[in-house]
């Protein structure tokens, strides 16, 4: 209990030297937010009067607090180039990327554990040696060149699907979940191949423990010794990987949703940056930052709570 | 062959182990010496000019005269992929050299000594890290602008906190060592203790963990830069080159697969390379 509150307090601080930052790197370092809403021709008295009513004329301390309580409420400012809340503008987008992630992460333990699993039974035989290049490769590929060429193999060569063919949710839940399957696989590769790299070398260290042998020699099959044994020590140390890789598969949503065209956060966040829309850029950041943040405490938990030779 | 396995246990090898770890060490130097090779060929020569537009020639399929065939203005892409190269290693180096260097600084000043900026560095690097450092990137790249030096200062700023990270755990494990003791005993200045006599110490660690930004610097690049908020144009990137030739995937996809291949090899050598330092050097690790 002392270690769930000391994670929470942790997370507490981290958040807020996190809001810290983007409040200073956001509303402070850019300028001058009226300015830039009025265009250089305004008057000054017209950009003074805007000054006034959005309070940037404010000790910072005082703003940073407004600021944070709005945003925490869910007020997230007003985009510059759109002239909406920016709460509409990326409300629709979250669960898109949000089920990418989601899609993604499904994948990499699909294909890693029991890639693993096979390596481990055969080990240093042909399966193995031939997993072993080929996840060597894959890892040095980035996500999104593998998107590119899954567009010319599956889209183009075998035409399985339509590129840039996106389906809204509000259409049809199976055509969107299905165009996004080849683009949450394009993410999941090469994060699948390190965690198969992992999951392998783990389940090796722990075949050669000495309960393994305690456990075979009493007559249990290779399958079940693994299945009951094994596999429950040998995951601990991958689920800290995971818990990081879920960071990078977020952020690579955001490469990934250009490459097959879906509108999610990601495509927001770059055309705002193009745009330098700032309040969307905060927004999209702060709340990634968050949801990454998030979930590496929950995993940590998750992880004192499987160890059992962890006190909780 | 019997000499050789003598030769080897003499030495204290064991030639399985040296058959396994050496592989990713011998594999890695050789391909990052081709990728690296060609790269720096690349600056001096190319087989045509990257910018020179051949109406005769556009979307050609590679043949004898264009290796990696042409794109949609008949430019040469073995010429495009090896500049583009050029450009993201540029990058990739200069962002190891910022990001490395104040971090092996911060880590190791802050390792050695310890105390309350340790504590001070530490807390402010845990939130940092937790914080992925392509995030970090695009908070600074959305602040600054776009183009080569932006790119190359944001990535580069952005993986501080990492070599920091890693650079302090190594000190903190070299502190108490006797040869550190041992030359403040006879009065070897401090910087001289930190860089001359740790730092050595530590180099396959440090290398490695190079080796790794390295890469990370190349695909972020590469990834910042197929956005279009990396580099920008005249200057090329294999990044750029990717997200132009993306319209033509139906009627040229080798507009798009050489030079993401190209990127692969690069990255997948130098991930070797420092996977096998790590093997190899690392020592009892």
């Amino acid at each position: 209990m002392k270690f769930v509150i000391k994670k929470i307090a942790g997370l507490i601080i981290t958040l807020l030297i996190v809001s810290i930052l983007a409040f200073l790197a956001f509303e402070v370092i850019p300028g001058d937010p009226a300015r830039t809403i009025l265009g250089t021709e305004a008057t000054e008295g017209k950009v003074q009067a805007l000054r006034e009513e959005m309070g940037l004329n404010r000790p910072l301390p005082q703003r940073y607090g407004q600021w944070l309580g709005e945003f925490i409420m869910g007020d997230m400012g007003t985009s510059y180039s759109y002239q909406i809340p920016v709460r509409d503008m990326i409300g629709d987008k979250i669960p898109i990327t949000i089920t990418l992630t989601v899609i993604a992460f499904f994948f990499i333990i699909l294909f890693s554990i029991p890639v693993s699993v096979l390596c481990v039974r055969y080990e240093n035989k042909l399966v193995d040696r031939l997993f072993l290049i080929f996840n060597q490769i894959t890892m040095s590929v980035p996500p999104f060149f593998v998107g590119i060429v899954f567009t010319v193999l599956f889209g183009l060569l075998f035409r399985l699907f339509t590129p840039g063919g996106y389906v809204p949710y509000t259409e049809s839940v199976s055509g969107f979940l299905g165009y996004l399957i080849l683009p949450g696989a394009a993410i999941a590769l090469p994060k699948a191949a390190m965690s198969t790299k992992m999951l392998r070398n783990s389940l090796l260290a722990e075949m050669r423990q000495d309960y393994v042998r305690t456990a075979m020699s009493r007559g249990n099959g290779f399958w079940r010794v693994l299945m009951r044994h094994v596999l429950r020590n040998g995951i601990l140390p991958v689920i800290t990987f995971l818990g990081w890789a879920i960071a990078d598969v977020i952020t690579n949503s955001i490469v990934i949703e250009q490459v097959f065209g879906i509108p999610g956060l990601g495509r927001t966040l770059i055309s705002s940056i193009s745009k330098r829309d700032y309040p969307v850029v905060e927004a999209v950041i702060v709340l990634i930052a968050v949801v990454i943040l998030v979930i590496n405490v929950i995993v940590d938990l998750l992880y004192r709570k499987l160890d059992k030779r962890i006190e909780v | 062959m019997k000499y050789r396995g003598t030769k080897l246990r003499q030495l204290g090898i064991n030639k399985r182990k040296l058959g396994k770890t050496g592989y990713n060490f011998v594999f890695g130097l050789l391909l990052t010496i081709v990728m690296v090779g060609l790269i720096v060929l690349g600056f001096l020569w190319s087989p045509y000019d990257p910018e020179a537009m051949q109406g005769s020639v556009k979307l050609n399929a590679p043949n004898l005269v264009h290796i990696f065939g042409t794109d949609q203005f008949g430019r040469d892409i073995f010429s495009r992929v090896l500049v583009g190269a050029g450009s993201t290693l540029s990058i990739a180096l200069g962002t190891v050299l910022i990001g490395g260097g104040i971090g092996i600084i911060a880590g190791a000043v802050t390792g050695y000594f310890g105390g309350w900026l340790d504590e001070m560095l530490m807390r402010v690097n845990d939130a940092l890290a937790a914080f992925p450092s392509v995030l970090l990137a695009l908070v600074i790249i959305s602040i600054w602008g776009t183009g080569k030096y932006k790119v190359m200062l944001a990535l580069g700023i952005a993986f501080i906190p990492s070599f920091a990270r890693i650079v302090r755990g190594e000190f903190l494990r070299c502190r108490e060592a006797d040869y550190v003791i041992s030359a403040k005993l006879i009065g070897v200045s401090t910087p001289r203790i930190l860089f001359v006599h740790i730092l050595p110490n530590i180099l396959p660690a440090l290398l490695s963990s190079l080796a790794i930004g390295f890469n990370n610097a190349v695909v972020q690049e590469a990834g910042m830069s197929y956005l279009g908020i990396g580099v920008q144009p005249p200057d090329a990137s294999l990044g750029r080159m990717l997200s132009e030739s993306q319209t033509y995937l139906a009627s040229g996809p080798w507009c798009a697969i050489f030079p993401g291949v190209f990127l692969v090899l690069l990255v997948l050598g130098v991930g070797m390379l420092g996977e096998g330092i790590l093997d190899r050097f690392g020592g009892g690790r």
